[in-house]
């Protein structure tokens, strides 16, 4: 998949890769694969990173990895109840920056968020993504990252009530704070209740 | 009575040494024996001087003529009381006396003696005295009391002197009460126990009589007084009987009254009625009262009639301590005070109805001048309310202060209820312009010269009270950021009246803030000062080497005539002030493009500075500078201008053609923005140097302008001014200063305590920052902080942060 001259696989050497796999470029496994790789950066895989990959999965030919008992591993990387999701999820934040940056852009966190936390369920995922696409501010720092997963994990379980949500005694991110206020306007809140309530 | 005895000594001296007692008088009584066989007669109206021995009867009876005469005389009203007896009588019973107690037992009649003086005193008292007393009421009880008791101390003198000898040995070997003591325990129990409750109430009932301003005896209750005083020892009998009782009465008289003034009257007349009755009750007691008892007696008078009915009384209908500041009755505040102050917790109400008074009178001040904004109509009516506003703060601050100080003593209440209560208002949103630009601006007039007219006096006393002012500002920040900035202008454009107040001024904001405060303020005088040096320097090198500053190769003439601060360069008379940078606010850079005669002067003083000084970088800020330009119009003026004005005029010296709008800009390399402002004031304001096409009051992009010919003024010596190219302040500057510090400061937290909770943090910011900020702005700090990675959220709890080294 290398390019011509190239030691690493570039942005066409991707695209064959998937369609020989039978996905999606922006299919989530394509970041599981990444995270077994432990790939660096999105877009690209260096040959150790592949040797690597590959080595792991017990995989010596593309066959091998496309194969459904493979494919099935690397999904259920991205299940949130999995052990390993929220090391995934840490990795994804990284693997996500331009090389070095340290923080990755707001219109790539947008995409990135909906991949890996739409199994959660979480009904206002839709809601922040577009508060945070149209809000100021260039990039999603990581501590934001982190703390929106864990916020939804919370919310979830009913640990953290939206309705009784005071922004100056917790410490979570401004832009969560500023989500919440809107949410509230716009009375968002009760999908989660009574989500929370079916859970809990 | 001793030499009277000596001589009788010498008479019958042997026999007499018989009888001598300078043995011990035997205890128990002797016989009553026969006395026929030792009697001897007793030659009338002299003293027996014999050994014969003295039987109790015989010489008791003696005694007993004495007291009796004692007792008729004290019985009889009218009668003389002192010197009852004369020296020979007193001998002759003293004498008795004594030898019945100095005879040899069984004949010693010391026990009986002390007896009968204790019986006689208490047979008189209780069949004379204690009737007599128990018929009277009221002031005649007491008038009767203070007789009784003056007769009896009478008599206890008279009796103590006839049995003395018995209170120098006898009492003293037997542990007994002294014959003093004995009479007084007779009384005391016999009569004064008897009709204490009588006694007790009808002081009283005097007491109060006089109260409702009757005339009664002073004298009589201060004698009734002092009776309690003899009965016991330290007062104990004072205290027990009568002066709780008192004390209660008082409080019950004067509880009811409270209740009738209540009523009745309005605040000031309550107070002035409460006043008097303290008086009146101190002066009781100076009077005829224990003085022991002023402190707790005022106690009372103070709870009932001030503590207890405060609230009531502050807040009451109609006249109440509202209306009375508002009102300014000096007198009746200052009453109020006085009264209260002795009151536990009385000042405390009275500081916070004041608090609200000052509040309402500076929130009245706020409310005016929006309404005045909002009705002014040109931008000069809105300017002039500006030092309107200010002034009226000050005032306000004068009233208030003089009333803190006049009426309520400057006590530290006061003086918080004062500061609190300014510090409410001044704060308060005033639209665009803040309290902290419009206080700077006051001051600004104050310290420019062709400002405000005042004597050294007044300037001085004024930037005091406006420095007062300051002090209530939340952003002084911003304070500190606009003063920076208008001093600037005043230095750099020579408009400052005195060299002197400024450093006054700036002395005063560095007491109150601190030297950090101050700093650049301090920086930009003394730029200004050592700037004379370089400036003496630069004309000194002109003199001496002014081929190292101008190569005479290049064909052009320096010379070091001139001013005293600038030098000759091509005939241009040119001047440098050197700022340093950080000192002074930020200004716009302009990138003018000056003509090459000023290129010269500039490159010859960058020669000079370069030799002077080592790794420094000179940056042109041709935004300040200014410029004389002689220009000719039909006959010479001399045009003072600002840089930028002078290269636009100058660049219409290539042609007399229209030069339009961008023909200018490109020509002299400003902004358009820049442009148009400089334009404007030689082509739309007072002098109309140059033409301009349309003849619109402002500038657009396609006007066209040429020089105006047939301009003409009166004055030779023409100022044209131009609109600054600076906000007052720069907003932007003044958020930034402010993130830094809330970094800095959350640093410096999170370093000394390691690991904090995120509500401690902001806990703590809190308490430490010096202007106004929001959770959520320090929350946005403590993100970009851990985003830098000088802090982390702890793994185990996403509320604490801890400290990354």
């Amino acid at each position: 998949y290398c390019a011509p001259g190239e030691d690493d696989i570039g942005l066409d050497g991707m695209m064959r890769l998937c369609a020989d796999l039978g996905v999606e470029p922006e299919d989530p496994v394509m970041i599981a694969l990444s995270f077994v790789m432990k790939a660096e950066n999105l877009g690209y895989y260096t040959r150790e990173e592949f040797m690597r990959g590959m080595e792991r999965l017990g995989c010596a030919t593309i066959a091998e990895l496309k194969s459904s008992p493979v494919q099935t591993r690397l999904r259920s990387l991205l299940a949130p109840d999995n052990s390993h999701f929220y090391e995934l999820y840490k990795f994804a934040y990284g693997w996500a920056c331009e090389p070095a940056q340290r923080s990755i852009a707001k219109d790539v966190a947008v995409r990135l968020w909906p991949l890996l936390l739409r199994p959660l369920g979480f009904p206002l995922l839709d809601s922040y993504l577009e508060f945070v696409a149209q809000s100021q501010g260039r990039g999603v720092t990581r501590d934001l990252w982190i703390q929106f997963y864990q916020f939804v994990l919370q919310v979830m379980s009913g640990r953290l009530s939206l309705d009784r949500y005071d922004s100056e005694s917790c410490a979570w991110p401004v832009m969560i704070d500023d989500w919440v206020d809107f949410a509230k306007q716009h009375n968002l809140i009760g999908a989660v209740k009574g989500r929370a309530m079916d859970e809990g | 009575a001793k030499a009277a005895r000596r001589r009788r000594r010498g008479e019958g001296g042997a026999a007499k040494a018989k009888a001598t007692a300078r043995r011990r008088p035997s205890r128990g009584a002797g016989p009553a024996g026969n006395q026929q066989g030792f009697f001897a007669s007793r030659p009338a109206g002299r003293c027996a001087m014999d050994a014969q021995v003295i039987q109790f009867d015989e010489g008791w009876s003696q005694i007993k003529s004495a007291i009796d005469q004692l007792i008729e005389i004290l019985w009889t009203p009218g009668k003389k009381r002192t010197a009852l007896f004369t020296p020979t009588q007193y001998m002759e019973i003293y004498t008795i006396c004594y030898k019945m107690c100095t005879q040899r037992s069984p004949l010693n009649w010391s026990q009986q003696l002390y007896q009968k003086h204790s019986d006689t005193i208490e047979q008189y008292l209780r069949d004379k005295v204690v009737p007599v007393l128990k018929e009277k009421r009221d002031e005649f009880l007491l008038k009767e009391m203070v007789l009784r008791w003056r007769n009896h101390e009478i008599m206890d003198k008279w009796m103590r002197k006839f049995f003395i000898y018995l209170d120098r040995y006898f009492v003293k070997h037997n542990s007994i009460p002294t014959l003093h003591e004995a009479s007084l325990n007779k009384f005391r129990a016999l009569v004064f126990d008897e009709v204490r409750t009588e006694f007790v109430s009808a002081i009283i009932d005097q007491i109060n009589k006089e109260r409702e301003q009757e005339v009664v005896d002073r004298d009589l209750l201060k004698r009734c007084i002092a009776i309690f005083g003899h009965m016991g020892p330290a007062l104990c009998v004072y205290k027990e009987n009568f002066e709780g009782v008192f004390l209660d009465n008082t409080r019950e008289f004067y509880a009811a009254k409270a209740q009738d003034w209540i009523n009745q009257d309005t605040l000031p007349a309550y107070l002035i009625k409460a006043e008097a009755a303290l008086h009146a009750e101190r002066e009781r007691v100076d009077n005829y009262i224990e003085a022991n008892t002023k402190s707790s007696l005022v106690k009372v008078v103070e709870d009932v009639l001030l503590a207890q009915h405060e609230r009531t009384l502050l807040d009451k209908e109609g006249c109440n301590l509202r209306t009375l500041l508002q009102d300014d009755k000096k007198e009746d505040l200052s009453r109020l005070f006085r009264l209260f102050q002795n009151v536990d917790n009385g000042l405390p109400p009275i500081a916070a109805i004041t608090r609200e008074h000052i509040c309402s009178l500076g929130e009245e001040v706020v409310a005016r001048r929006e309404s005045a904004m909002a009705a002014a109509k040109t931008h000069k009516e809105k300017e002039a309310l500006d030092p309107q506003f200010v002034q009226s703060l000050l005032d306000l601050h004068d009233k208030s202060e003089q009333l803190v100080s006049e009426q309520f003593q400057n006590q530290s209440y006061f003086q918080r209820a004062l500061k609190e209560a300014f510090e409410s208002f001044v704060n308060k949103d005033l639209g665009k312009t803040s309290s902290a630009e419009l206080i700077s601006t006051f001051c600004d007039r104050i310290l420019k010269t062709g400002g405000a007219k005042l004597s050294e006096g007044d300037t001085e006393q004024y930037l005091e009270k406006c420095v007062r002012l300051f002090t209530y500002l939340s952003e002084k920040d911003l304070f500190s950021e606009v003063y920076r900035n208008q001093l600037a202008k005043r230095l750099l454009m020579g408009r400052s009246a005195s060299d002197d107040t400024e450093r006054s001024m700036i002395a005063k904001l560095k007491s109150r803030c601190g030297a950090q405060f101050t700093s650049k303020m301090e920086g930009m005088i003394k730029d200004l000062f050592t700037g004379n040096d370089l400036k003496k320097a630069f004309k000194e090198m002109a003199r001496t080497d002014p081929e190292q500053l101008l190569p005479s190769s290049e064909g052009h003439t320096l010379s070091d005539a001139g001013p005293s601060d600038m030098i000759i360069v091509d005939g241009i008379e040119f001047g440098v002030e050197v700022l340093t940078t950080g000192h002074w606010p930020t200004y716009k850079q302009v990138d003018l493009a000056l003509p090459e005669h000023m290129v010269i002067c500039t490159e010859v003083y960058k020669r000079f500075y370069e030799a002077k000084t080592q790794h420094r970088c000179l940056k042109w800020v041709h935004s300040l500078g200014s410029a004389v330009v002689k220009a000719n119009f039909k006959r010479n003026y001399d045009l003072q201008v600002t840089t930028l004005q002078a290269v636009a005029l100058l660049a219409f010296n290539a042609t007399n053609d229209w030069l339009t709008f961008d023909a200018v800009v490109a020509k002299i390399n400003v902004d358009p923005e820049v442009a148009k402002r400089i334009l404007h004031s030689l082509s739309c304001a007072k002098h109309k140097l140059l033409l301009k096409e349309p003849m619109s009051k402002s500038i657009n992009r396609t006007d066209k302008f040429k020089v105006n010919d047939n301009f003409q003024s009166p004055m030779r010596r023409i100022r044209i001014p131009m609109a600054s190219l600076d906000e007052s302040h720069n907003a932007k500057r003044v958020e930034e200063d402010r993130s830094n510090a809330i970094e800095a400061a959350i640093v410096r937290i999170m370093k000394a305590r390691k690991t904090l909770s995120h509500r401690e943090l902001i806990g703590e910011l809190f308490k430490q920052l010096r202007f106004p900020v929001t959770p959520a702005d320090l929350k946005k700090r403590v993100e970009s902080l851990l985003d830098r990675e000088y802090l982390e959220r702890d793994e185990a709890d996403r509320d604490t942060y801890k400290y990354l080294a």
